[in-house]
Parts: structure tokens; sequence; C-alpha cells
């Protein structure tokens, strides 16, 4: 039997990570149960705050489950010894339990509109998500009895598992909780990112291995974020291939090293008053981002690193576009959707780039990352970008419609926009101004002024969700780019009343542009934007007011 | 009378009395098979909520769990067992009273009275939630009413002049060959109505879950459990028990808590629970969220 420093082995000689991820364990299950226990004992006044609001019930469950993960953190020794069946029938019964209030918890969000879920109910599944994490990652540490006996397969699996559980509370429920919630949890990820970090030193596989190292670590090897250079793997960039090229036809005004005064005269000057300012495409916003230069956001291994060997998890949106038949939302692991989404020839053994026109795998959707806070999930990505100055400058309200406005934002809203050649926004309007900014690969956008809403054909409510800032136009279709989408059975008069929309709606003027890596463009409030990834295309959105 | 139980069971909600029964004794285990819990010479069909089931009986309510908050509000609680009022899943109140159905948006709202009245003039024998409505059934007609992002659960179109969050009648469950509606049950995103000739029929739907029974769509459709005729039927939130007139009892859906009383990790065809209450009679099923009840009267 192995001892407990020699199990964790390369982890704990390097820096007691895992130790620190079992220390944070140990005070969220006390803090928990105490937390439980105070509401259990005080009478039913404070509803507001905490978990009181899913009732007593459940947060006596939550308690009990707890307490009995933090007893078995209190009473970890240096050297586990293996579980006895009673004890792992414990374990895994203390799981059961978790997995019930985290299915139970997650109806309310169903049952709900995002909007008017309590946040107790946010709260119970991050702290149950919490629990169960502790519970996993203590399992897995233990001495087992089979360790020598069977060879499990990778353990990666396990730290995949793992991993998921977070994730899910932050992507579900927004980790939400004062004492831990998104703070603990972001925690728990960089600790976990150290202990991956430090394992690649050893050259393994990347795997999350908790049994003894194959090797021990030679030191100044396996530092934070930085890549080994592993069959040219880590220099090898996305696919710049791009099945579909549109014409660009009223192009906008580029304008080079815009000054921040030069901005917010553009903005306070506008040429017509009723339209207010005009779209632009900047150029130098990108300058000083990380994401260019020294953390490469175009090369799969960087992004890889940061997501622990692609096994965080991520809400990608599959299908053509989100008005489409068939559209939905789903969770998959990074890594997943780099590898059977993004760029499938990442999975080849390593073809050169001169070997145009790969087609996608035949029958494989199109997956979008798309306005994802990606970077409150990962701050380490946040990093790598630079909140552009011009974000700070005073934008003017709406130009025709003041009610739209939104509050005043205390700081920018940042979004990511990650996919696939082919990827769709259709044409749609936001209620802020925004700058688009373009990190990697190439995408068409086209604007229409808000003075021509009337003629944007905007959507109502469609089964309960409100769609009016999207138009019922399909520009790509209109243009002879796409196909008709095939399941309209229309007959022949709304068919023809079809065309003559159709027909209209060509003669509405408006501006267009590729984005090149590196270009901004800003759209200002109001105007109806029409998006198009042409290759592999990462970018960030900063919506302000 | 006998009262059999199976599921979710972490309150201690499907034990009646005994010295380990209080809800917080030991980690309670779920029950993974139809099992005695009550024995009482006369009681109604139970009332489960998540936590806690109510048995009426003639001299009082007997009670297992953990009480919910409504529990200690006695006219709300009778009204529940009564099936004359039913909490949906995201905490809206319907209840009825003196000819009209009053909605409340919560529970505090329900303590504060302060409601507001849904369908007036009316006389209803029963109401059911489910995660975001109601149904309610009236001189065999039912109405159905609730959030618009899930109307397959309303059964009916939702038009401006028959909006979502408004009673309305389910034309498609009128006129039937076997008659009129004669009882429903509801929970998750399912629903069902039982004809007056014990045909069942089943309607609703959530576009982010697997459906419970094969074909089931927005629009109220008959439901074959092997050539039965259906006596009873209860809605779990992710499954189904139904009584058939020859006395057996046939599941379909997920068993994580053991709701369906049976070693089966899923079931996703109607399957035969064998073996219940031999020599005596079934009267009713009733369904938690996570849990299934029957009720057997003992042959004398």
């Amino acid at each position: 039997m192995y001892s407990r420093a020699e199990l964790i082995g390369v982890s704990l000689e390097n820096g007691s990570t895992l130790s620190s991820v079992f220390h944070a364990c140990g005070e969220a299950a006390q803090q928990i149960h105490r937390e439980c226990e105070e509401i259990l004992g005080t009478s039913s006044q404070s509803h507001d705050v905490g978990l009181a609001g899913c009732g007593s019930a459940l947060v006596s469950l939550l308690g009990r489950q707890a307490l009995q993960i933090s007893h078995r953190y209190q009473s970890r020794k240096s050297a586990d010894p293996p579980d006895t069946p009673t004890a792992a029938g414990k374990q895994s019964f203390v799981l059961r339990r978790l997995e019930d209030i985290i299915s139970i918890t997650y109806s309310k969000f169903y049952a709900f509109l995002f909007k008017d879920l309590p946040y107790c109910w946010r709260q119970l599944y991050t702290d149950a998500s919490i629990l169960k994490f502790c519970l996993l990652v203590e399992q897995t540490s233990r001495v087992r009895e089979d360790v020598e006996v069977e060879t499990k397969g990778p353990d990666r699996d396990e730290l995949t598992e793992v991993i998921k559980v977070l994730d899910l509370a932050l992507i579900l429920a927004g980790g939400a909780g004062q004492q831990r919630g998104r703070k603990w949890i972001d925690q728990a990820f960089e600790l976990l990112h150290r202990a991956w970090a430090a394992k690649q030193g050893t050259g393994d596989d990347a795997s999350f291995n908790m049994e003894r190292p194959k090797k021990r670590l030679r030191s100044g090897e396996g530092e934070l974020g930085v890549v080994s250079p592993d069959r040219g793997t880590a220099t090898r960039v996305f696919s710049t291939r791009e099945p579909f090229t549109p014409p660009v036809k009223h192009p906008i005004k580029r304008l080079e090293a815009v000054s921040l005064y030069a901005f917010q005269s553009h903005l306070d000057n506008p040429l017509d008053r009723k339209v207010g300012p005009q779209p632009l495409v900047l150029t130098n916003v990108v300058e000083g981002w990380p994401a260019c230069s020294t953390h490469p956001w175009n090369r799969p291994a960087y992004l890889l690193s940061q997501t622990l060997d692609g096994r965080r998890l991520v809400p990608v949106e599959i299908g053509r576009s989100y008005v489409d038949e068939g559209w939905g939302q789903k969770l998959i692991t990074f890594g997943e959707f780099l590898r059977d989404y993004i760029d499938p020839s990442l999975s080849e053994p390593e073809i050169t780039e001169t070997e145009d026109g790969l087609a996608p795998p035949p029958d494989k959707p199109i997956a979008y990352l798309a306005q994802h806070q990606l970077f409150t999930q990962f701050p380490a990505l946040r990093n790598d970008i630079l909140i552009p100055d011009y974000c700070y400058t005073s934008p003017p309200p709406h130009p025709t419609d003041r009610s739209i406005d939104q509050p005043e934002l205390d700081e920018p809203l940042l979004n990511a926009w990650f996919g696939p050649p082919g990827t769709i926004t259709p044409l749609h309007n936001d209620p802020y101004h925004n700058l688009l900014v373009q990190v990697v690969g190439r995408k068409y956008v086209r604007l229409y002024s808000p003075l021509e809403t009337e003629r944007m054909h905007a959507r109502g409510k469609e089964e309960g969700v409100e769609m009016g800032n999207t138009s019922m136009i399909d520009v790509g279709v209109i243009e002879g780019w796409d196909h008709v989408p095939q399941d309209q059975d229309q007959d022949a008069s709304d068919q023809e009343k079809n065309e003559r929309v159709q027909q209209a709606f060509k003669e509405v003027p408006f501006v267009d542009c590729i984005l090149e890596p590196g270009d901004t463009l800003y759209i200002p409030n109001g105007w109806w934007h029409y998006v198009r990834g042409l290759s592999v295309s990462f970018s960030v959105s900063f919506w302000w007011n | 009378m006998e009262l059999y139980a199976t599921g979710f069971n972490a309150w201690n909600q499907l034990r009646f009395g005994g010295p380990d029964a209080s809800p917080e004794s030991q980690d309670p285990d779920d029950l993974h098979g139809f099992k005695l819990v009550l024995r009482n010479s006369s009681f109604e069909p139970p009332h489960a909520s998540l936590s806690c089931t109510l048995v009426k009986t003639p001299s009082s309510v007997l009670f297992a769990g953990y009480p919910d908050d409504w529990v200690k509000l006695h006219d709300l609680r009778d009204k529940m067992i009564q099936c004359l009022a039913a909490i949906a899943g995201n905490g809206i109140i319907a209840v009825y009273s003196e000819g009209s159905v009053q909605q409340y948006q919560s529970l505090a709202h329900y303590k504060a009275m302060k409601g507001r009245t849904v369908l007036s003039d009316c006389e209803i024998n029963q109401i059911v939630a489910y995660e975001t409505g109601f149904a309610a059934l009236s001189a065999g007609q039912v109405w159905t009413w609730g959030d618009e992002r899930y109307c397959a659960c309303l059964g009916r179109e939702v038009s401006e002049s028959s909006p979502a969050e408004k009673p309305c009648l389910v034309i498609q469950l009128e006129g039937l060959p076997t008659g009129r509606i004669r009882k429903l049950a509801a929970a998750g995103y399912l629903l069902t109505a039982i004809t007056e000739g014990d045909d069942l029929y089943a309607w609703g739907g959530h576009p982010g879950r697997p459906v419970i029974i094969e074909g089931i769509s927005g629009s109220p459709s008959p439901v074959l459990v092997e050539e039965n005729d259906i006596r009873d039927c209860a809605v779990g939130e992710f499954h189904v028990i139904v009584l058939t007139s020859h006395g057996d009892i046939f599941v379909i859906g997920d068993n994580v808590n053991g709701q369906l009383g049976y070693p089966i990790e899923k079931a996703s065809s109607w399957t035969r629970v064998p073996g219940i209450a031999t020599g005596s009679t079934i009267s009713a099923v009733v369904a938690g969220l996570r849990s299934s009840f029957i009720v057997v009267v003992i042959a004398k």
C-alpha cells in the first residue's frame, strides 16, 4: 500500500495544491452544515436570505449531507485506509441524496423564468454541487483496494466528472451564494489548474492522475499556462479554411488609430441627428492584448491549457441559427467542442494547412459558443483581453425609441462568440452600443439603420419568449447564400406574400464589412445586425451605454 | 384498508409512526418496492408532496415526513387533501372556494390573502397542478392555464382570446367516445384524464426532457396500456402509475428513487408490477413527485 504523499505525489510536493482543495472542501462542508442548522433554528422570518426560501425540508436534507462530508474530512488521516464496504455504501448514499437535491432544484430552473427564479434555488444548486465535488474529490484520493489489481482506465474521466459538477453550478446556477458560490468554485478550479499544470511537467499525458506518478517532477517544468511543445501541436493554429465568402457591397468606414477624443466626437456629431452615430471599423483596439500575442487564442493548445486540457464545460448552440427548427443548446466539454465542431482537422494526426477544402464530418451540425459570459467562467482568459478605452465614452441614447434604453451599466458586458465557419446570428438589434472585436478568423457583418426598423419585420412573442428584437428576414436566403429552410409548408398566397416581402427588403439600404483578425466593429445602439462566421472565428463583444 | 408505498423517502415521508419515523432520524433510504406503510379501518387516498404524505381518516389527518409550510395552514391543507387546491412547481397556488378559483403567486401571498380570481361561477370537482400551471375538472370538462412557455401542457390552442395564463376549456377532451372526463392527474410536464368509460388520455411535454409516454404532444390523445380499461391513474414528475379494471398495476418512466416499485432501471414502455396485494382489491393509485402509493381494500 502506498503512503498518501506518494499517491498524490507530484501535486503534494509541488505546493500542496490538492491538500488546499481538501482544506477548502472541509471548510465548505462545515460551513454549509452550520448555515443549515442556523436556518432551521430560527423562526421563519428571514426567508429572503440564503437557502431558507427553499423550505426547511430541503435545508435539513442538505445540512445532513454536509455534516456527513464534514465528518469525513475531519477524520482524514495522513494515510487513509481503504473504505470498508459499509463506509463506501454510506458515501454513495450521500452522493445519491446530493443528486436528489440537485435534480429537485434543477426542476425549479425550468419552472420559473430565470429572472423570477428565487435566489435560494440557485444557491441550493451551487451548495449541493460544491458538496458533491468535495465528496467525489475525497473519494478519488483514497487508497483503493483495487488499485493494484485492476489498472483503472485513464483517471481522466474521473477528473472530467468532478469538473462537470462545478461547471454546471457556474453555468446553470451562476455560482450563487455569499459565503461560497462563484468565489469558492473559481478558487477550486485555480487549484485544480495548478495541480494539472504541475502534472504536465512530468511529461505524462495530461491526466489528473492521483496514483503514483511515473516520473518525478523535473524542476522548472510545468509552469502555469505553459504548453509543452509536444510534436508541434503547441504551435498549431486553427484552420483558416473559408468555405464561402460573401461580397461586401457597401463597406463600412475604416479608421486607423482613432483617439478617444475623436471617437467621442464621432458619437457626438453624427452626420444625421435622426440616425445618430454611424458604424465604424476600428483597427487599434486589440493593441496590447495577450490574446493576440503571448496568449494566442488562435492556438488550440493554448485554449486547452486554460480549460484543464479541454475538460471544462461550455454551453454551445447547436444548429445553424437560433431561429431555425431543431436549434438547441447543449453543454459539452471545451475539448469536444474544439475537436468535434470547431476544427475537426485538429484530431487528424498532423496535416499541413495547404491541404484546404477539408469538409466537416457530413452529419455534424454547426455548434456555436455564442453570447456566453466566458470570461466570468474563465477568469484567466479575461486577463488576455483589455476593455477598450472607447467603452468609457458616453454614447447617445437610442436614436428613435428612448424606452429601449437600459439602466446605465457599471462596466461593459462582455460576451464571447466562438464558432466554426458558417455560424449565423440572425438579423437582430441589441439595447446597447457594441464593440465587436475580432480576435481569431474572419466574420461578415451587415448593418441596417434603426430608421429602417419598420421594414425589418420584427418577430413577436414566440412560445412565451419575446423575440421582438429579431427579424423574420433571413439575409442569407435573400442573398442566395443559403437554402430556404425546408420546414415551411405554406400555400401559394403565403409564398407570394413572402416573395413580395423579400423583394421589398432587398431595397432597404445597408452597410457591411468583413472583420479581419484584430478589427473591431462599432455597432451603434439600435442598429440591426446580421453576423456570419466565415472561418473558425473567435470574437468578443463589449456592450456599454 | 392498507396503504402501500414505494420511492423517495429522504424525510421518512413513506413511514407512518414507529420508533424511527422522525423526518431526520438516521438517513432514511428510499423504498425500492411497494411496502405496507399504513393499515387503518378507513382512510382516503393520500396526498403526497415532495417531503410529506398526508392521509385523512374519519377521525384525523395522519402525517409522515417533513411538514411543508402549507401543512400548518389547516384550511389550505384540507383543500389540498380534497384536491380542491394545488401548488405548482413554480410556487403558484390555486384554490377553489365558493364557486370560484383564486390564484396566489406564492405561499406568502396566500397567507396575506393577496390572490386574484382566475375563474368564477363554476363548480370544480378537482384541481391538479403541474410544474408551471394547473388543470381543473368541472362537470366533466377540463380547464387548463399556466406558463405560456410550456404550452403543450395546456392541451389547447393559445391565442389572444384564449391566453395561456387564463383558464380555458380543452376542447379536444369534449365529445369523446367513452364519455366525459371523470378524473385528472398531473405532475412535471405531463397531464392525464380518465373518461367515464375508463379511457386514458394524456398531453404535455417539455422540449428539454425525454418524454415519459411515447407519442405525447400538446394535443390530448388516447393512451393504450395493453388494451386495458383504466380505473385510476397518477402522475409523478418522471413517472406514471395506472390501475386497470382487472386490478393490475402498470408503471412507466424513471425509477431513480424506486418510484416504479419494481427493480428495473427505467421503464420506457408500460410495465406490469406483479404480486401486489393478492386477494385484495386495489381501489386507487396515488403518486408523489418521486413516489407511488397503492390503496388496498382488504376483502372481507
